[in-house]
């Protein structure tokens, strides 16, 4: 009974938590933010920095000055602003990197991948913070807490090391993230609460104004919401009557969503430049793995990967690298790549590896919502082949043959081809074809055609010799007048004494004679 | 007369593997021959139904005459809503013809090879694939004198047409397969363009094919 009863409470509790935030439904807001995003960034790229003390500096000399470091660092002793050589002195065993604003913009990105998982609504902060919109969420978790849970979980598995809060405004969400070493939530109503006791440095984007409310005597913003309003806006302005409402948790800034992006970009720099096949794949293969991790968590396949790769000393080899159905299968794609780069080999060392990738949302499987379907076991290897054999025959050698709108004959383009599994007409038993089926000869072959009495008598070609039997024709076919390769020609059908029937043609511009084609 | 001990037990035993799928008689390890057809009648009758799957099949075909077959076969596959694949190292492939036949060009890889070695490689990456039906290796236009095709090579492509269970074609103007290949048919025709001045190019093909068989194993 005593069981019930508690299973009872809970669920008492579960639903008026679940009441409580239906009501409040227009004003929860997540946000995520990493300490030291340079350093995470960097360890997210380079996974064996792991606990070892690190710092990054803004420039790679002796002189520069620390710009972030690790807590191993810090506890020996080493802080922002000291030079890299003070920073080894005290700790020899120090890793100094520098600071690498592409690795910091991917995280950034990854970081906003994992939000856009949870809500459409995503909004990057100027300090770095990813504010999103968590309403509507309640009926898919059961409390807040394990919404942060599962968003702190998720932004692990990209790498990063995150903090979360959740509150009713995105100031207080964002000062929830910036002062907790896991997740914080704000229970709706309790933010001026929450808020009075931080300090008023914590406020972003405010330098100035903090400096006059210190010289005020006002530290906290708990003081700060205790201020008649009317007194602070004669005294600071708008700005300050804009700072005293967001200390008493009335933040009314819009949460502004950024769209949704079609292409996921991730970079890396080499620590040295790479001329050689098997290291590059490797770099290559850590980005490739970023991507398709990024992909993952908003469940979209890849469909092309665009390579930019950085040389050194300068210059940029840049190559793309098309897929036959849409994948997110690692090892498929860096064959793909292999045979892109074993093909064309970079002309010099590369030193910095860039990927963006083109994406396109899977599918769902018929009958369920949530399970994607699955990209079929046997379209990586087909793309494989397919990229195999485009190496082998040559570029547009390698497909599948569509006829072009055009009377010249022999027209066609070649399309990339793909598996067709099912869908469209079911083929036909055509009717028995009325004429031979014609072998075409490509390039056509330069015959010279001997004549008795003006008709032609003998054939004689690189490949092809006889004494005519029959001719017919000609056909005239006229075309791209309006174009340099203008064509004139005059089609015949001839049959040689040895059986062989052949489509020739006079080129009526240069009055020299072809075989395009064997009948037969 | 009483069945000796030994012996009957030995019997069940042997009974009771085979009923468990344990044991097997040798030749029922031998898997089935799945023939198809090759969209062509008379070349169905002579190989008994048609041409096997997981076998090279060699057709030896002069310069002239023989495209039809080619593109039969082909259309023959697509009615079979198989996946083909035409090796072409010639690049002799006239779509408008195969539309013509029926053969369904979606379905259809075109590997224009330059050349014969790097279509046997094509040939060798497409079987290995196993998503191909059908591969159809087209050397009739290519000259005699420049095809050398080492033994090794139609062992792997026999082996990797086996392990596929794809129907392997090769047009060709004199054997290379050799004793690779389940069949090898010979066909000599009799075409005649201009045989009906009234009708010039009408039922034409009736009266060219020669077929002979010169080499099978089954």
């Amino acid at each position: 009974m005593t069981a019930n009863h508690e299973k009872g409470t809970t669920a008492i509790e579960t639903e008026a938590n679940r009441t409580y935030l239906r009501k409040n439904r227009s004003n929860r807001i997540g946000c995520l933010w990493v300490p030291d995003l340079p350093l995470s960034a960097l360890a997210r790229i380079d996974p064996t920095l792991g606990d070892r003390p690190t710092a990054i500096v803004q420039e790679e000399n002796l002189y520069a000055r620390v710009v972030v470091c690790n807590p191993q660092a810090r506890s020996a002793g080493v802080v922002p602003g000291m030079t890299a050589a003070a920073a080894h002195s005290l700790l020899p065993d120090l890793i100094v990197r520098p600071f690498c604003a592409t690795s910091v913009r991917s995280a950034q990105a990854a970081l906003l991948d994992v939000a856009r998982s949870f809500s459409p609504r995503v909004a990057l902060e100027p300090a770095g913070e990813i504010c999103m919109d968590l309403n509507g969420l309640e009926n898919l978790f059961a409390s807040e807490q394990k919404l942060g849970s599962a968003l702190l979980a998720k932004t692990r598995k990209i790498g990063l090391d995150a903090r979360a809060g959740i509150a009713a405004t995105k100031l207080c969400a964002r000062l929830a993230a910036r002062t907790t070493g896991g997740l914080q939530v704000v229970p709706s109503g309790k933010e001026r609460a929450f808020l009075a006791p931080l300090a008023i440095d914590l406020l972003p984007d405010s330098a100035k104004l903090q400096e006059n409310l210190h010289r005020f005597g006002i530290t906290r913003l708990g003081a700060l919401a205790d201020l008649p309003p009317k007194g602070l806006s004669l005294r600071l302005g708008p700005a300050g009557l804009r700072l005293w409402r967001q200390a008493r948790g009335e933040d009314d800034d819009p949460l502004v969503a950024m769209p949704l992006p079609k292409r996921m970009q991730e970079e890396t720099d080499c620590d040295h430049p790479i001329g050689k096949m098997e290291p590059l794949l490797f770099a290559v293969q850590h980005v490739v793995e970023r991507i398709f991790a990024r992909c993952e968590t908003l469940g979209f396949s890849v469909r092309s990967l665009f390579l930019s790769l950085g040389l050194d000393p300068t210059g940029t080899d840049e190559r793309s690298v098309q897929s036959a159905c849409a994948t997110v299968d690692v090892s498929s794609w860096l064959e793909l790549i292999k045979t892109s780069l074993e093909k064309t080999p970079p002309r010099q060392p590369v030193v910095r590896v860039g990927i963006e990738a083109e994406t396109t949302a899977v599918r769902h499987t018929q009958l369920d919502l949530f399970a994607r379907r699955n990209p079929g076991r046997s379209a990586p290897k087909l793309d494989d082949t397919l990229a195999r054999l485009t190496a082998l025959a040559g570029q547009d050698r390698v497909g599948t043959a569509l006829p072009v709108d055009t009377h010249l004959p022999g027209g066609f383009v070649m399309a990339p081809f793909s598996l067709k599994t099912s869908g469209g007409k079911s083929p036909q038993q055509p009717e028995r074809l009325s004429e031979p089926p014609l072998r075409a000869i490509r390039p056509a072959l330069r015959i010279n055609i001997h004549f008795d009495k003006k008709k032609p008598v003998y054939i004689q070609g690189d490949r092809l010799a006889g004494r005519v039997l029959r001719i017919r024709g000609p056909w005239r076919l006229e075309g791209n007048w309006w174009q340099v390769d203008e064509i004139d020609r005059d089609y015949y059908e001839a049959l040689l004494a040895n059986g062989a029937s052949y489509r020739l043609y006079r080129d009526r511009l240069s009055d020299q004679w072809y075989a395009d084609g064997i009948y037969g | 007369m009483p069945i000796h001990p030994s012996k009957a037990t030995g019997e069940n035993i042997l009974t009771k593997l085979q009923r468990k799928g344990a044991l097997c008689k040798a030749a029922e390890l031998q898997k089935p021959i799945s023939l198809v057809s090759s969209g062509c009648e008379e070349l169905n009758r002579m190989c008994a139904g048609g041409l096997a799957r997981g076998h090279i099949s060699e057709l030896i075909v002069p310069i002239h005459g023989a495209a039809w077959m080619m593109y039969d076969l082909l259309a023959a596959g697509c009615l079979r809503n198989e996946t083909l694949a035409l090796v072409d190292p010639a690049d002799g492939f006239e779509i408008e013809s195969a539309r013509a036949a029926g053969v369904d060009l979606n379905r259809l890889l075109w590997v224009r090879s330059p050349n014969v070695k790097q279509a046997l490689q094509a040939v060798e990456l497409i079987l290995s694939c196993r998503q191909f039906d059908t591969v159809v290796l087209d050397l009739v236009l290519v000259q005699t004198t420049k095809i050398r095709t080492p033994a090794s090579v139609w062992m792997r492509i026999k082996r990797l047409a086996a392990e596929a269970q794809s129907l392997v074609v090769v047009f060709s103007r004199q054997s290379l397969a050799g004793g690779f290949a389940s069949v090898s048919v010979r066909a000599s025709t009799r075409h005649r363009l201009f045989s009906d001045p009234t009708r010039p190019r009408q039922n034409a093909r009736k009266t060219t094919l020669g077929l002979e068989i010169i080499r099978q194993k089954r």
